[in-house]
């Protein structure tokens, strides 16, 4: 009786304790640390991404669409995915809705998930040694009203924070950013007056020029063409400005003063400015041109050389080649069109790290004036400046200057001793002074020299206007080329690259912030072990064996010990310490072995 | 205090005083090993992964068999009585003999140390996941332990509670595997069989996450085991 009582409130308490454990469990897994050990955080999102998430105001959907039966290398991805998702989950709480989806499951969803822009792709897998290639669906659409952004496939983890919470950003924000580009081909500009008179076609020429740069920024910005020939200011609503190209000409100091008021003022400043421009007027010749933007740039922290970089690594132009009697156009690998992949582009910058190839025009190194920020360390301290080389060419590339041979049939002749990468590309982050700090407003319009006599006088608006000296935390990126961007050499390449920059610096300036995750190579090493040798072997059987004979040595050695102590009379050494069934068992162990 | 160390003292040189502890080991270093370096040279990657993927089914056996005669021995040469007859808490008892299979394991663990220095030598591994592994095969292996020690506290028959203890920590590790939740549809339930899963929480640790859920599952684990543990002595008292 009394058993059975015992047994029934034994189960009672049991019960209790494991009610007691769920609910624990249960409240604590919504108050939780984690702590990252991995060496580049993989799993932790940036501090940048957790204020964007705790700032959302309405529920955004993050639908992904991943295939169930993913290979094995894939399906740790979707683990890490999953993971970070879950990151995300816990700050934005409710305002964050993440499903899984396998497009697979029926053709509704495979077409709809096609119409969102998410591919099927083929993935190779490795299994048994051998390699296998299923289609599956790797992709995230982030859904908020009636906007959409998606991940078409998530490859690794090397971006995919940055991408995810632009992603966010860009279907959360409530106005389109609005994106300038200087007019800068000022030497063939026509008054837009004459132009109506003369009933020309208006096509700007800097439009047409650079069409793909529009055409692509149009998709995701309200993009201005901004004349300041007449002196005008350029609006701080634009939060990024291009300045693509120019000449000699191109710039007065007027519009320099004006870029660099925008530029004090916080806008985000992109230039592609060409040292050396190339003309085609005669053949093809290069000529150094020097656009007194360049003074500005310099004044800034880097300066655009006056040389051409050649490389190993490069593109091909057509050339045609007589065969007998006929001819063909032949492809010839071109110096100066230098080909930038891998290594050449910034692996913790997410603008460029993700790029796959670029192909530069005729570019033009360029030199920092400050010193280069440890690509490892965070940044950004904002009292100072910081260069951070984003693109650079291969190390297997000189540069020429003076006279400028592009002639794609010659024989190129590398100076074998002074092959080195050149900086192609740099970011500048930081306070920065503005080039007319101190001196006066120079004037609209060029004094007429024509009209002798003429009093070069400061209009009414400019006397009340103020310099502004400084800018605290300026983003800066210089180019040392602008050919890439043109109609005829634009590749998708330099579209990916202007796309990403462009977002990078205009979606919000915590995004900066965030860095891409490099992607440390853990393979073995194979040199340490040597082709042919049985090294792998010797390594596999030290392994096997080195413990378990120093734990069997070990084991044997405490044996004969308490051999010996058995000789001495047991009782002496017996402690007064709680007994149980181990002595006993001791020695009926010793007996049977 | 006092008391849990004298029995996890005793517990323990109990294990090294056996010729069956330096067998286990032996036998343990050997076939993770050999299992580990298998694949290694063929993945090429400068990790501990496959090695710590082995280790939730190595422990499946292992521990039991660390485990089984803890109480079950006591039962059966009759020294439970006494045990129990002396001034001692059932708790600290149970929590000695539970020290002293976990500091048994650690050693064994420890002993694995020879993959990750071969690592370093060839490769540039990471530590955060290594360091995240060995801590989560702790927490683990704890797990099994407290699951196997009650295990044989419920029977005088050591091949019993081995067999019991590898079911036991068997069923607790597949229901949180995908090979279930795979094959349930319904959400709710798999998020907590997932949970539930002895599995599933040290591949989160052994990814290079410390996240303090993981280790609340373990201790939960651990803990409640110890509990019925305790409960299943003071039963005897009953009878």
């Amino acid at each position: 009786m009394k058993s059975i009582k015992y047994q029934s409130q034994s189960i009672i308490f049991i019960l209790i304790v494991l009610g007691f454990i769920a609910v624990a469990n249960f409240v604590l897994t919504k108050w939780f640390v984690r702590f990252d050990l991995t060496e580049n955080k993989v799993y932790s999102i940036s501090d940048a991404s957790k204020r964007i998430l705790k700032d959302l105001d309405d529920i955004v959907n993050v639908k992904c669409y991943f295939s169930k039966d993913l290979p094995p290398n894939l399906k740790s991805l979707e683990t890490d995915v999953r993971d970070i998702l879950s990151e995300y989950k816990a700050y934005a709480g409710k305002n964050i809705r993440i499903s899984w989806v396998d497009p697979a499951e029926n053709d509704e969803i495979k077409s709809k998930v096609r119409a969102l822009g998410i591919p099927e792709v083929r993935l190779q897998t490795f299994e048994k040694d051998k390699a296998q290639v299923m289609n599956g669906y790797l992709g995230i659409a982030v859904l908020y009203a009636d906007k959409k952004e998606v991940l078409p496939v998530v490859q690794d983890l090397k971006n995919f924070e940055y991408d995810l919470t632009s992603a966010i950003m860009k279907v959360m924000r409530s106005s389109v950013p609005k994106v300038g580009v200087l007019k800068t081909d000022t030497n063939v500009f026509i008054p837009p007056e004459v132009r109506m008179k003369m009933k020309m076609d208006y096509t700007d020429p800097t439009e047409s020029k650079y069409k793909p740069v529009f055409d692509n920024l149009k998709e995701n910005y309200e993009v201005e063409t901004i004349d300041i020939t007449d002196g005008q200011q350029i609006s701080s609503d634009i939060k990024t400005l291009l300045v693509l190209g120019g000449d000699e000409n191109s710039f007065s100091e007027r519009d320099l003063f004006e870029i660099d008021q925008y530029f004090m003022k916080g806008g985000n400043l992109i230039v592609a400015a060409d040292a050396v421009g190339i003309n085609f007027q005669r053949g093809a010749a290069g000529e150094v041109q020097n656009p007194k933007i360049l003074n500005l740039l310099e004044h800034y922290g880097a300066r655009v050389e006056n040389n051409m970089v050649l490389d190993a690594s490069c593109g091909n132009v057509q050339i045609p080649q007589k065969f007998g009697a006929f001819q063909m156009n032949v492809a010839v690998p071109y110096p100066y069109f230098v080909k930038v992949f891998g290594e050449g582009f910034n692996k913790n910058n997410p603008a460029v790290s993700s790029l796959g190839e670029l192909i530069l025009p005729w570019p033009s190194s360029v030199t920092l004036l400050v010193d280069k920020a440890d690509s490892a360390s965070e940044s950004s301290a904002t009292d100072e400046k910081e260069a951070k080389v984003l693109v650079q060419s291969s190390e297997k590339s000189w540069t020429t200057s003076g006279q400028f041979n592009l002639n794609p049939q010659q024989q190129w002749q590398p100076p074998e001793d002074d092959l080195n990468r050149s900086n192609l590309m740099v970011y500048l982050n930081g306070s920065f002074e503005s080039h007319f700090a101190g001196k006066s407003i120079p004037p609209a319009k060029e004094p007429d020299t024509s009209d002798i006599g003429a009093e070069v006088l400061l209009s009414e608006k400019d006397k009340d206007r103020e310099i502004v000296p400084q800018v605290e935390n300026g983003h800066l990126i210089i180019a040392g080329d602008s050919d890439f961007l043109t109609a005829q050499n634009a590749s998708p390449g330099s579209i990916t690259w202007l796309m990403n920059v462009v977002d990078w610096l205009t979606l919000d300036e915590s995004l900066i912030s965030i860095r891409s995750r490099s992607m440390v190579d853990r393979t073995i090493q194979n040199d340490q072990l040597g082709e042919g040798t049985n090294k792998p072997n010797v390594i596999r059987i030290i392994n096997i064996v080195l413990m378990p004979l120093i734990v069997i040595i070990v084991g044997i050695v405490i044996f004969f010990k308490r051999k010996e102590k058995k000789a001495v009379p047991a009782k002496a050494t017996s402690s007064p310490t709680p007994q149980t069934g181990a002595p006993e068992e001791d020695k009926t162990k010793e007996q049977n072995s | 205090m006092q008391n849990i160390l004298a029995i996890f003292k005793k517990e323990f040189r109990a294990y090294f005083l056996s010729p069956i502890a330096y067998v286990y080991i032996t036998v343990y270093l050997v076939v993770t090993n050999f299992l580990f370096f298998q694949g290694f040279f063929l993945i090429n990657q400068a990790d501990m992964r496959g090695y710590f993927g082995l280790l939730p089914w190595v422990f499946l056996f292992f521990i039991p068999a660390v485990t089984m005669r803890t109480w079950a021995e006591e039962k059966k040469l009759k020294t439970m009585e006494l045990l129990l007859t002396w001034p001692v808490k059932d708790v600290d008892v149970v929590i000695g003999k539970f020290l002293a299979s976990f500091a048994f394991l650690g050693i064994i663990i420890v002993l694995s140390v020879t993959i990750p220095i071969t690592i370093a030598f060839l490769g540039n591994p990471d530590l955060g996941p290594i360091i995240g592994s060995y801590v989560g095969a702790l927490l683990m292996g704890a797990a099994y332990i407290s699951i196997g020690l009650w295990v044989s506290s419920l029977t005088e028959n050591q091949i019993v509670a081995f067999i019991l203890g590898v079911v036991v920590t068997f069923v607790l590790f597949i229901i949180g595997s995908p090979f279930v939740t795979m094959a349930i549809n319904q959400p709710l339930l798999v998020s907590v069989l997932t949970y539930l899963g002895l599995g599933n929480h040290f591949e989160s640790i052994g990814r290079g996450v410390v996240d303090s859920r993981d280790i609340v599952y373990y201790f939960s684990v651990i803990g409640f085991f110890l509990f019925l543990n305790v409960r299943s002595i003071e039963s005897r008292k009953w009878e």
